[in-house]
Order: structure tokens, then C-alpha cells, then sequence
């Protein structure tokens, strides 16, 4: 089958002259859960902006489903969802349902699709029952599962998530994984990026490994954590006591 | 938490839950304008009809009066500056005339501010929303629904504004600011980073909202104009129609 | 960046300014007899950061949500009850002066004296429409109406005016590019 997702020799070059992204090619297949680790500063939001066409490639190209970016953002943006590192920010309805339907509403489905669908989606992240509430009510836990509920209400085919367990407690952390790796079990893509292995590596398949805009190290976690350290990420402590990958919660 | 002192929206039922926004906006329009020169008795009907709506649609008199108080503030000042007057020289004069006069003024803003409320609390924000694209579609120049999402991201973000500006004003206090007497210097410390972070976000909140396939051709709330609403608008008509009779 | 995200950013940028505006009518500094409220600063900063276009549309969308009934104006209310209220002269007063605020401005291109005078002319156009409506509404005398409405604030307006200077010259930077002349219909 031929991958979901392929970025072709990538660069990406800021304004202000930082290289943030330097000739990476990668391919995601279907069904993976693909974790992205690096450093502070080492280009993973950047890679994610690609991959939905917000940002676009200077020099070599992606393509989503064998269509280029490009050509087609819009396709491309249904395609992929992406929950941003900062869920305030992304948190754009006045209310927990017109969060949630802000995107099939975008899409111009009619009223009875949409309802259809922010229940799906809500009921997917155990958010039933807070239609009306006003997102800045929430808990931080709350508002990153809704973050992801608003994505899942498009029904994409892949979840960018951007460090989706920043600022969480050990519960709300649980409940996230939880829930990614539920809709992971019913067949979505997904790509998690992360600077602390930890809480998802023992669920991934497969570890890509950033510094300075660059992959250094791709494949399965078992092999890439070994050499880890030298890209400033902390191997897990599973791992640090020579007892291997073990999964985070039981 | 960035609190506003409005009341929300309350879940329900009631008659007025149930009036399509549109005519809950009309009756707003046409009631509150003349409520602003209108007498004892169609002042007492309207203030009665609010009484029992709010009542049935969860609004309770204590907090009707706890979320308005600045207003009620306002509205002793109001009544005091008309009340007394200082003809002819420095002592103050106050007449039986000028008192009632004063009550009726006061009475007029306080029902207009009611039937706000009552709009806030019996109706959801997107369907507040999807009335202004209703009414803002026949004007020209104007693109309604753009109106709409704009108004939306204001009721968003206010609150997350106000609690930020809580935030740094705090944040502020705590280095001292306060030691500063300079009020442009107060003012400059105050405004500045709070505009750098309310822009700074724009760019993600951009960003996030494409990554939604955002458009302006978006689905709006539907809307059902009901036999209950010619009704509302039927009896608001001939409670209209009492002003000029009389 | 392609026009339909230009025209995004603009968007969000005047809406977040009728946010400020509101979060304006909620702030006030105490300083002084008369605490100085932020409303009528950050408004007029609207038309001289975003010209007089996006400025009106900015003011625009605050009274729209005002007028709608939501809890944007002083002491958090709302509702057209503001509009035929007393001090709703000030309110649509705000469109004029917003206008005025950012056309002057962006003749200027930058320059200090332009904006100052763009600033003075823009406080001096509010209380034309408010005073007035004040003087109407409650049917006092003007020197009364001016008395309560207008002589108060002088002092605070000339401190908004000489701060919102150094305030544009921080942030202009920041939009660059956004807050040009545009002719995409809003
Ligand atoms: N809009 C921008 N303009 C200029 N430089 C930028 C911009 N956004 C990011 N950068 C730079 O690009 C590089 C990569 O940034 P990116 O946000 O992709 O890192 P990251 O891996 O997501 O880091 P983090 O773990 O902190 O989220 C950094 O050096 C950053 O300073
Ligand atoms: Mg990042």
C-alpha cells in the first residue's frame, strides 16, 4: 500500500533566516502510530505545518493520499487533523458544541450531519453532557480532549498531535492516551510529537528522531532510544534501568 | 478566572427558550424603543410580562440584581443628577415633579437593560450568531456571515483577554508597580505587553482555524420561525399600539 | 502569504481588537479622582493600528456584539438598552472617530505629529456625539451635560492621547503588512 503521508527532500527556511527544516523526507503509512521526538527547537511543529498545508514547502514537496499540498490545501487540511501544542489557541467556538462544530461547519455539511458528528466526537473523548459549557470553564485536561474532539468531528484519516500531553496532570494524561490510543484500535493514522518519550513510546511502532531540522534516527523505538540522549531527549527510565520499553500505564 | 458579570445562557424550556432568536431580537428592538418614552402603564405591563418570563426561564431576583449592580449604580446617579437641581444659585432643590420625572427616566433604562438579560439567558450565543446573519443580510456592503464569525471570536476570546490582563496587572503588582507614579509609565506597562500577546496569539488562532478548513460559506444554526413567534410578535404589536392611544 | 489568509489574519485581528476594546470597558486604572477607563483608548487604537477601514470594522463588530446583547459594555452589560441609553451618544460616536482616527493616521505613515493630531481629533469627535446625547437623553442643560459628561475625562483623554504614541510605535511592527488599504469586500 502506498504510504498516507510522503515529504520529499523538505526545507523550510523562516524569514528571519533559521533553517528549521532541512531536506526531510519521510513516509507514514496507514494505520501507524508514528511518535516524532527532538529537542526543543528542532523543527517538530514545523514538520506538523506541512503536513496540512499550513505551512508550505520552499523546496521539495509533501504529498497527502498521493496528492501534492499544494495543489490542493484544502484536501489536504480534511485529510489531516492537527491538535495544536497550545489548546487555548485553538479553541475557537463560544461554546463546547460550536467548538466542536466549527469544522463540519466549514464543510457546509447540513445541520443534522453535524450534530451527528459533534456527538461522535464528543463521545469519543468522554465529553458528553458539556454541550453548553464555555471553554474557558474547562480544565486543562478538558480542553486538550476537546481540542481533539473539534479534529475528530472532521473525520479525518490522520491525528497530528502537537506534544498533546504538555501541562497535564497524571489523570488528564492518562485519559488523553487513553483516548489516542482508542481511536489509534479503530484504525486512524496518527503522529504524536514529544520531547518526553515517556508517557507514549511502549505504543508506537516506530520513533523518528529530530535535531537542528534534520531526522537523525528512524526506526523501531527498541533500536533508535539506545543513542538517544546525545539529541537532548531523555531516554525513558524504563529503558535507563536496562528493563526496556514498558508501557506507561498498565 | 477572567469572569464577565453578565448572565449566561440557562439551559430550559421556557416560552421564551422556545421563541425563535429573531423575534426574541424584534421584540427587543420594538419594545426597548419604546419603552424609552412610554408611560406608568405600558412601562408596568412590559416590566410585569419580563418578570414572569425571567421567572419561568430559570432567572432568579437576587442574582438579576447582584449581576446588574454597576448598572444600579449608574442608575442612582442618573436619578439623583435629574432629581435635584440647583436653580438659581448653590443650594440644591428638589420638587415632587422632578422626583417622578427621575423615577420615570430610570425606570425606562432599567426595563431596557432587563429584557438584555432576558435575551441572554433563554438564548444560545450561535444562535444570537445566526439571527445577526438574519438581519445583517439585507444591507449592503456587509458580508453577513463574516460579521457573524467576527462577533463569535469576540465573545471567545473576551474572557481569555480579561483574564490575562487580570494576569499581568497582577503579575505587575507583585514587581511593584504600584511605587510608579508616572501614570503614562502605568499605562504604557499595562498596554503594551497586553496588545503583544493578544496579537501574538492571532497568528496560532490564524493557523488554527485553517487547519478547520475555515471558510465563510459556513452552515449556520437553523432557524424555525413558529406559530409561536407571530403570536409573541402579535401581542408586542398591540402592546405598541397602547403607547400612541393613549 | 496568499490573500485569503491575508484576508483571515485581518479578520482576526480586528476581532481581537473589539475584544481589547471591550476588555477596555471592564479595566479601569486608578489614578486620580476619576479612575481612567480603557474603553476610548484602545477603540481609537483600532483605527490607528489598523487604519480606518479595518478600525471601523473592528468598532463595528464591538457594537454589533454589543447590540445583540452581549455583555461587552461598561459593567458588563449589554443590549440596545446602551445604544438609546444615555451614554450611547459615546458609543456611536466611536464609528466617526474611529474612522476619522485611522484615515488621519494613515496619511501620516508613522509620523509622531500625525498621529497625535489623528488621536486628538478622534477623542474630540466622541464627545461631539456624546454630549450632545447626553444633554438629550436626560434632558439636562449643556453646561450640565458637559459638566458630567466631558469635563471630568479631559485630563485622563490627554494622558490616553500622549500614551497611545509609544504604544502604536511598540506595535506597529508587529502588523506590518496587515493594516494596509485593502479592497477585498468585508
Ligand atoms: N514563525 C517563525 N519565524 C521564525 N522562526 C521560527 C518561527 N517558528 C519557528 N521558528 C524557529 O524554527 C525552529 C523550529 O521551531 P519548531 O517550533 O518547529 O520547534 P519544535 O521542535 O516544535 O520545538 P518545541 O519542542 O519547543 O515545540 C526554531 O529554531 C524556531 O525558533
Ligand atoms: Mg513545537
Amino acid at each position: 500500500m502506498a504510504p498516507i503521508i510522503q515529504t520529499h527532500h523538505l526545507t523550510h527556511r523562516f524569514a528571519d533566516g533559521t533553517l528549521a527544516l532541512d531536506a526531510v523526507s519521510l513516509d507514514f503509512n496507514a494505520g501507524e502510530l508514528t511518535v516524532i521526538a527532538g529537542a526543543n527547537g528542532s523543527g517538530k511543529t514545523t514538520l506538523l505545518r506541512h503536513l496540512n498545508g499550513l505551512l508550505m514547502a520552499q523546496s521539495g514537496d509533501v504529498r497527502v493520499c498521493g496528492r501534492s499540498v499544494r495543489d490542493d490545501p484544502l484536501a489536504a487540511r480534511q485529510a489531516v487533523g492537527m491538535v495544536f501544542q497550545d489548546a487555548d489557541s485553538q479553541i475557537v467556538g463560544e461554546t463546547v458544541y460550536d467548538d466542536t462544530a466549527f469544522g463540519p461547519e466549514n464543510l457546509g455539511l447540513d445541520r443534522e450531519a453535524i450534530d451527528r458528528r459533534v456527538n461522535q466526537a464528543l463521545s469519543a473523548v468522554d465529553l458528553v453532557g458539556l454541550e453548553n459549557k464555555r471553554p474557558h470553564h474547562l480544565s486543562g485536561g478538558q480542553k486538550r480532549r476537546l481540542a481533539i474532539a473539534g479534529v475528530l468531528a472532521m473525520q479525518p484519516r490522520v491525528l497530528l498531535m502537537d506534544e498533546p500531553f504538555s501541562n497535564l496532570d497524571f489523570p488528564a494524561t492518562c485519559r488523553v492516551l487513553e483516548r489516542i490510543l482508542d481511536l489509534h484500535r479503530q484504525g486512524h493514522t496518527i503522529i504524536i510529537t514529544t520531547h518526553d518519550l515517556e508517557k507514549v513510546i511502549a505504543h508506537a511502532r516506530r520513533l523518528v528522531v529530530m535535531a537542528k531540522g534534520r531526522v537523525v534516527s528512524d526506526g523501531i523505538p527498541e533500536a533508535v532510544v539506545a543513542g538517544i540522549a546525545q539529541y537532548g531527549i531523555r531516554p525513558p527510565c524504563s529503558v535507563q534501568l536496562g528493563k526496556g520499553i514498558q508501557p506507561w500505564v498498565s | 478566572m477572567g469572569e464577565l458579570t453578565a448572565i449566561g445562557f440557562i439551559p430550559g424550556r421556557s416560552l421564551l427558550h422556545r421563541l425563535d432568536p429573531r423575534t426574541k431580537q424584534m421584540l427587543l428592538f420594538l419594545l426597548g424603543g419604546l419603552s424609552l418614552n412610554a408611560g406608568v402603564t405600558f412601562l408596568g405591563v412590559v416590566t410585569l410580562a419580563l418578570g414572569i418570563l425571567g421567572r419561568s426561564a430559570g432567572l432568579s431576583l437576587g442574582r438579576t440584581i447582584a449581576e446588574t449592580r454597576y448598572f444600579l449604580y449608574f442608575l442612582v446617579f442618573v436619578f439623583a443628577v435629574r432629581a435635584v437641581s440647583f436653580s438659581g444659585g448653590w443650594i440644591p432643590s428638589v420638587s415632587l415633579p422632578a422626583l417622578v420625572e427621575a423615577g420615570m427616566v430610570c425606570w425606562r433604562l432599567l426595563s431596557v437593560v432587563l429584557m438584555g438579560i432576558l435575551l441572554m439567558a433563554s438564548t444560545r450565543i450561535a444562535h444570537i450568531r445566526a439571527a445577526l446573519v438574519w438581519f445583517l443580510r439585507p444591507i449592503p456592503g456587509i458580508n453577513p456571515r463574516m460579521a457573524a464569525t467576527m462577533v463569535g471570536l469576540v465573545v471567545r476570546f473576551l474572557p481569555l483577554i480579561l483574564f490575562q490582563a487580570r494576569e499581568m496587572s497582577d503579575a505587575q503588582r507583585a514587581r511593584c508597580i504600584d511605587r510608579r507614579k508616572n501614570p503614562l509609565v502605568r499605562l504604557r506597562h499595562f498596554t503594551i505587553p497586553l496588545f503583544r500577546r493578544v496579537f501574538l496569539g492571532a497568528d496560532e488562532l490564524a493557523a488554527a482555524m485553517q487547519a478547520r478548513c475555515y471558510s465563510n460559506d459556513r452552515t449556520l444554526p437553523a432557524l424555525a420561525f413558529g406559530r409561536i413567534d407571530a403570536v409573541a410578535l402579535g401581542v408586542a404589536l398591540l402592546l405598541a399600539a397602547t403607547v400612541f392611544i393613549q | 502569504m496568499d490573500s485569503s489568509t491575508l484576508q483571515l489574519k485581518r479578520m482576526i485581528y480586528a476581532s481581537l481588537m473589539a475584544a481589547l476594546t471591550a476588555v477596555g470597558a471592564y479595566i479601569a486604572i486608578p489614578i486620580g479622582p476619576v479612575p481612567i477607563v480603557l474603553q476610548n483608548l484602545f477603540a481609537l487604537l483600532a483605527g490607528l493600528l489598523l487604519g480606518g477601514r479595518w478600525g471601523v470594522i473592528s468598532i463595528a463588530v464591538y457594537l454589533l456584539a454589543g447590540a445583540a446583547g452581549l455583555p461587552v459594555f461598561a459593567g458588563g452589560t449589554g443590549g440596545i438598552g446602551k445604544f438609546v441609553g444615555p451614554t450611547g451618544g459615546y458609543l456611536f460616536g466611536y464609528v466617526p472617530a474611529v474612522y476619522l482616527v485611522g484615515m488621519i493616521a494613515e496619511k501620516g505613515r508613522g509620523r509622531v505629529a500625525v498621529d497625535l493630531m489623528a488621536m486628538l481629533a478622534g477623542t474630540l469627535t466622541i464627545y461631539a456625539f456624546g454630549v450632545p446625547w447626553l444633554k438629550l437623553i436626560t434632558g439636562m442643560t449643556w453646561s450640565k451635560a458637559a459638566a458630567v459628561g466631558m469635563l471630568p475625562f479631559l485630563i485622563g483623554d490627554g494622558l490616553k492621547i500622549a500614551v497611545a504614541i509609544p504604544i502604536v510605535r511598540a506595535l506597529r511592527p508587529m502588523l506590518d503588512g496587515l493594516t494596509g488599504p485593502v479592497r477585498v469586500a468585508g
